[in-house]
């Protein structure tokens, strides 16, 4: 439904922009800077350098555009360069060292300090959330995030990752899972033992 | 399981439900509105898997609608700027080429004429002495002469004096004893300590805590070549005949007249240069660079990568002033330097302080525990002095 239509007109204006169209380009600007910049502060508190970071794949988008193919998947092109620019610079400021990606922090803070909620019971189940998340390992986070904030396929985020199409979905699965344990019975009638079941089997 | 759990299961995975909680829109609403209408014994499913979803980017920041705009003019400036310079660097490579192939049988004749008459091994003259407490001034004799103070000025000149200033007090003295000889003096800057030379052509060197310079008392040569190991802010006498040539282990800066910061620390995993003004070569591994003013060249050591990048050079040279600007400083690179400058160790081991930056200007002429306070004071955090060491911790929020 919806997303048929997105991805038709992902190859339209890709192809757009390839042919030298500048609005197609501020198009796909547009319509992906918001969640790039969301991701990309999960990697780090400097949000200026991620504000940096997106600049430059969209500059070198813009300077390579002769020499791209066709793609019909825009968003995840820009995720894995975003994601692989980040890592770059970061290690460049002597933050990381020697990069190890499973030390890559993934910060996740479901903070409800600034807000005022009027419901208690929304507040409290929202302190749950960020309590079962901070369990999770930061891989596990950032699958988590890419799948269900994002919106990217299974596919799509075992791209980003960098790891095949099972392991991007154990790690999405090992993490809903243990949200579920984490997560007070009480409070809420958590889901996924279908997918344990399947793992197992 | 309970058809509670499985339901809100189906809901996590059905794009469009996911989908519509990320992104609604009208059509969206209507039908999911609708839906819950026709199927009222899964409204509570429904709610949960909603605020699920909801939650996990909930606290995202999001651009305002000018960061949006300012960022997309960002990116069409200098996508049409390294378009241009593309351009005009085909041009440049042509040229080069050209003058490569007839440079190449002159090259080699100076290259050994070089290595036999010029090359100074800096690094074994600067290993000889290992820096203390003192501000060292090493002559071409081997004699040294230690000073205490913070900070000390030295002036040279080209008859071969030099001046000294400590504090208010000055002394002069002569140091050509044969005329004929390159000599070589060693300036040592401990931690905590700051100095700056004239040098005898009349380029004014600082150097920072942590630093030492290795620089001929007169300039007799075809170059005028010195060397540095730490951080230095140089601004070099103009002149065309006889270019000024920065060397350190990694790099090797050439010039004609121009302000510039170099800061290659041993600790330090990459070496920076920040060009005021006018124009310098940086040579780096097998790579020449041309600088231009307002640019930030950053080399890493391990990797022999370098990057250009355009910069505000403010912050990198009011070290020399007295102040530290900071804007978005990563806290690892400010506490950095100010162990190098205060002579101290600072220590934190809450990854929530590594994950802080600065923004602000410190008084470095005020004491260590004030700029301390001060930090303090902007960010969430907490010090504590025990002896030699700078404690920092997190301040909770009660």
């Amino acid at each position: 439904m919806g997303k048929e239509y997105q991805i038709n007109s992902d190859t339209l204006l890709w192809n757009k922009f390839i042919a030298g169209d500048q609005e197609a380009f501020r198009d796909i600007y547009n319509r992906y800077v918001q969640s790039l910049y969301r991701f990309g502060c999960h990697f780090t508190n400097d949000h200026a350098l991620v504000k940096d970071c997106i600049q430059d794949i969209f500059v070198k988008l813009a300077r390579s555009r002769s020499g791209l193919g066709s793609t019909n998947n825009i968003k995840l092109y820009l995720f894995k360069s975003l994601k692989r620019k980040i890592i770059k610079s970061l290690d460049k400021s002597g933050i990381i060292g020697s990069i190890d990606l499973e030390k890559l922090p993934f910060i996740y803070t479901v903070s409800v300090e600034d807000e005022i909620i009027d419901d208690e019971s929304e507040r409290i189940r929202y302190v749950q959330l960020d309590k079962a998340m901070s369990n999770l390992s930061p891989r596990q986070k950032e699958a988590i995030y890419l799948k269900f904030v994002s919106d990217l396929s299974y596919a799509e985020l075992s791209k980003v990752m960098n790891m095949n199409y099972q392991s991007a979905r154990n790690l999405v699965f090992r993490g809903m899972e243990k949200l579920r344990e984490n997560f007070p019975k009480n409070m809420f009638l958590f889901f996924l033992p279908s997918n344990r079941l399947r793992l197992k089997r | 399981m309970s058809a509670d759990e499985q339901k809100i299961v189906e809901f996590i995975h059905n794009p469009e439900f996911v989908h519509w909680v990320l992104q609604p829109d009208e059509e969206s609403n209507q039908f999911w509105e609708t839906w819950v209408k026709e199927n009222p014994s899964q409204h509570k499913e429904f709610e949960h898997a909603r605020f699920i979803l909801k939650g996990l980017g909930k606290n995202d920041k999001s651009l305002s609608e000018t960061e949006v705009s300012e960022l997309w003019e960002k990116i069409e400036q200098s996508e049409s700027k390294s378009a241009t310079r593309f351009k005009r660097l085909k041009k440049w490579y042509a040229a080069a080429g050209i003058l490569l192939i007839l440079g190449f049988t002159g090259w080699l004749m100076i290259q050994l004429n070089a290595t036999i008459k010029t090359a100074i091994d800096y690094q074994s003259i600067a290993a000889k002495i290992d820096p203390d407490n003192d501000i060292k001034l090493i002559f071409a004799d081997h004699t040294q002469k230690n000073f205490t103070n913070k900070e000390v000025e030295l002036k040279y000149n080209q008859s071969g004096k030099l001046e000294t200033k400590t504090g208010k007090q000055f002394h002069t003295e002569d140091l050509i004893k044969s005329s004929e000889a390159l000599q070589m003096n060693q300036l040592i800057v401990p931690r905590g300590k700051r100095s700056n030379i004239e040098l005898a052509d009349g380029t004014k060197l600082w150097l920072n805590s942590g630093s030492r310079a290795i620089y001929p008392v007169t300039f007799n040569g075809k170059t005028r070549e010195i060397y540095i190991e730490g951080e230095g802010y140089l601004e070099v006498a103009h002149n065309a005949a006889k270019p000024f040539i920065v060397i350190s282990d990694q790099i090797k800066v050439k010039v004609l007249g121009t302000k510039f910061n170099i800061s290659a620390y041993k600790d330090d995993c990459g070496i920076s240069v920040v060009l005021v003004e006018g124009s310098i070569e940086a040579l780096c591994g097998s790579e020449a660079i041309i600088m231009k003013p307002n640019e930030l060249l950053n080399y890493k050591i391990l990797t022999h990568q370098s990057t250009l990048e355009e910069t505000n050079v403010i912050p990198f040279i009011s070290w020399k002033d007295g102040w530290m600007l900071c804007t978005k400083e990563p806290i690892h690179s400010l506490t950095r330097k100010l162990s190098r400058y205060y002579d101290m160790t600072i220590s934190y081991t809450d990854p929530r302080v590594n994950n802080m930056s600065l923004t602000g200007k410190l008084d470095l002429k005020s004491n260590c525990e004030d700029v301390f306070k001060i930090i303090c004071a902007t960010a969430p955090l907490k010090y504590e002095i025990i002896g030699n060491t700078i404690f920092l911790t997190v301040k909770e929020k009660k």
